[in-house]
């Protein structure tokens, strides 16, 4: 009993250990976004919540679909058949959504897409630990970080080789950036300039918190930081420039810093960080992005939401939501977007119910519709993805390994 | 002055509101880092508890009940977020012969250990998250088990029973942390 109260203590000390604290715009957006919004005002009865309870969701939900089976089988055996008609296939397995609000939807029926199963060229091992794999494309070479330093991959025969890098390996991401390699240490606290052709660490920057994900644009490496802020530093100096952003950067176009919270994009002056413009987009919660090519495709998504995976096309031009786009029902969780010869294609995890495993979805940027599923097979759990020397690289992190798939295995071409 | 405060923002003071939202926010934050152990998620989350704290307080019949009532929206989100994610981000292992570069302070006995820290973080990550709440509430917050319940809108014994399952679980990664350790102080 004393063991077990021990044991107990322990584990209340550890529950007190104090988390980071609360960014002061997390309270100010949300009483923002509360002034826009008007108050739920019950009946005396509260038929309000009664209508928005999940039971009573499910059990109306329940009943419709039985009036509407019941009222599709009579008409379908007592109506004859209309010449020329023919039955609709049996629907795939993952049909996306059409396009949805609050922007535009394009006109006209939705294609269905095509759904092609691709396989990969090559398979290469890469040991992290357990942990997801980034990736760099560094010429015609990849780099993957791995466990105890960085595995880097010849493109074009596969050949790897491997060199070992300081600090903590347990959660890193990387950008290249030219001749240099910019690589985080989360646990470090550390922010790494490596040299692109022989590994050598020559810039070694401290951070004022754990680093998570890297932006480069405008001479400036951008560090978005766990507490939600964003460091700049200058790739010239290695040095810090000016205080910490209070936003989550996530892309650099159009000497802008784009910045995404749930149900809004900011576009930040990156010079002056002015807020240029806010444009609002499907609220969806946690870890939002932007990314894409400026100015021509430019899209928004929220990751980790398996239930509604919406990704939206800004409009820079404008500052404008383009589209929404819903790339498609039980699919997964949005892992990133690589562009490919100008598309915009989205590597999901797989999805949380039996027959969604994990596939690469194009978006088309013209009709904003998904126009392409590649599917790889049920060990296919993607987490980066860059394109390299005709390929599409994607890490792997249920099989600890980076996949090659050709570009034309990827559009069918 | 919270109760005030409360009764001015269900009629639709949003001044009243940022007043509670201030205080309301880092508490609210504080106990969903703890359930959810990702900084990322525990804003995002707190962020959509105060949202829903303004658009659902006209449904609040007990302005002295804010708190709890606070606690059950936060533990909402909790639940839709963890159910929607599929992975944590980082994945805390501790490699053999990694080291604290010396910021870990000694040690005393019945202390944690960064080996303790790590079990007991990926252990909570492999409970439920209807289990982490009771945890949370139960010995972060102070709650009764009877409070629990009304809180989280459970039966008093349901959340006596997760809170027993998910101790017995964290406890057993301490003790399995612990095994390894006993064995090399025997063959020493």
């Amino acid at each position: 009993m004393t063991r077990s109260r021990d044991l107990d203590r322990l584990i209340v000390q550890w529950l007190d250990e104090a988390p980071d604290g609360l960014p002061s715009w997390v309270i100010q957006d949300a009483v923002n976004e509360a002034r826009l919004q008007p108050q739920q005002r019950y009946g005396r009865f509260r038929r309000a919540a009664l209508w928005r309870s999940p039971r009573w969701n499910l059990a109306l939900a329940a009943a419709a679909a039985i009036v509407l089976v019941a009222v599709v089988s009579v008409v379908s055996t007592r109506l004859p058949a209309l010449p020329g008609f023919t039955p609709p296939e049996a629907s795939p397995t993952i049909e996306p959504s059409p396009t949805t609000s609050p922007v535009p939807t394009p006109t006209g029926p939705a294609p269905s897409p095509v759904t092609a199963r691709g396989e990969p060229a090559a398979v290469i091992p890469v040991d992290n630990g357990s942990r997801s794999i980034g990736l760099t494309a560094v010429g015609d070479s990849v780099w993957a970080t791995s466990r105890g330093g960085m595995t880097v991959i010849d493109a074009g025969s596969y050949e790897t080789s491997f060199f070992e890098l300081p600090g903590d390996d347990r959660s890193r991401s990387l950008r290249a950036d030219g001749d240099m390699v910019w690589l985080t240490d989360y646990y470090g606290r550390t922010v790494y300039r490596l040299d692109a052709l022989s590994g050598e660490v020559l810039g070694r920057i401290s951070v004022p918190g754990e680093p998570r994900h890297l932006v480069i644009g405008g001479g400036s490496v951008w560090v978005r930081l766990n507490d939600g802020r964003t460091i700049e530093i200058d790739a010239a100096t290695d040095s810090i420039v000016g205080d910490p952003l209070p936003y989550r950067v996530t892309a650099h176009g159009l000497d802008s810093l784009w910045v995404s919270r749930p149900g809004t994009v900011l576009r930040i002056d990156a010079s002056t960080r002015e807020q240029l413009a806010s444009i609002e987009v499907p609220a969806l919660p946690s870890s939002c992005h932007v990314s894409g090519e400026f100015p021509d495709s430019v899209w928004g998504w929220c990751g980790l939401n398996p239930i509604n995976p919406i990704v939206t096309r800004i409009d820079p031009l404008n500052d404008t939501a383009a589209a929404t786009v819903d790339i498609g029902g039980l699919l997964g969780s949005i892992d990133g977007l690589v562009m490919v010869e100008g598309e915009a294609w989205f590597p999901v995890m797989p999805g949380p119910v039996p027959g969604t495993p994990g596939r690469l979805v194009r978006v088309n940027g013209v009709t904003n519709r998904v126009d392409r599923i590649v599917t790889l097979g049920p060990d296919f759990d993607p987490n980066d993805a860059v394109v390299a020397a005709d390929g599409l690289w994607v890490s792997n992190e249920s099989t600890q390994a980076v996949w090659r798939i050709p570009l034309s295995e990827l559009t069918g071409d | 002055v919270e109760q005030a405060l409360v009764e001015q923002a269900q009629r639709g003071d949003a001044d009243a509101f940022e007043a509670l939202a201030l205080t309301a926010g880092p508490r609210l934050h504080r106990v969903a880092y703890r359930m959810l152990r990702d900084s990322d998620l525990a804003h995002d989350v707190t962020q959509q508890a105060l949202i829903a704290i303004w658009r659902e307080l006209p449904s609040l019949r007990d302005p002295k009940k804010f708190q709890a009532w606070t606690y059950r929206l936060l533990v909402r989100f909790a639940y839709e977020a963890i159910r929607s994610r599929r992975r944590a981000v980082t994945n805390i292992q501790v490699l053999p012969g990694w080291t604290t570069g010396g910021r870990e302070p000694a040690t005393p006995a019945n202390s944690l250990t960064v080996e303790d820290r790590d079990a007991l973080e990926r252990a909570f990550r492999h409970i439920s998250i209807e289990q982490r709440a009771v945890v949370v509430m139960r010995h972060y917050v102070g709650m009764s088990l009877a409070e629990i319940g009304a809180t989280l809108g459970i039966p008093e014994g349901t959340a006596a029973s997760r809170l027993h399952y998910a101790m017995r679980s964290l406890r057993a990664a301490l003790e399995a942390d612990l095994r390894p350790v006993a064995a090399e102080d025997r063959t020493a």
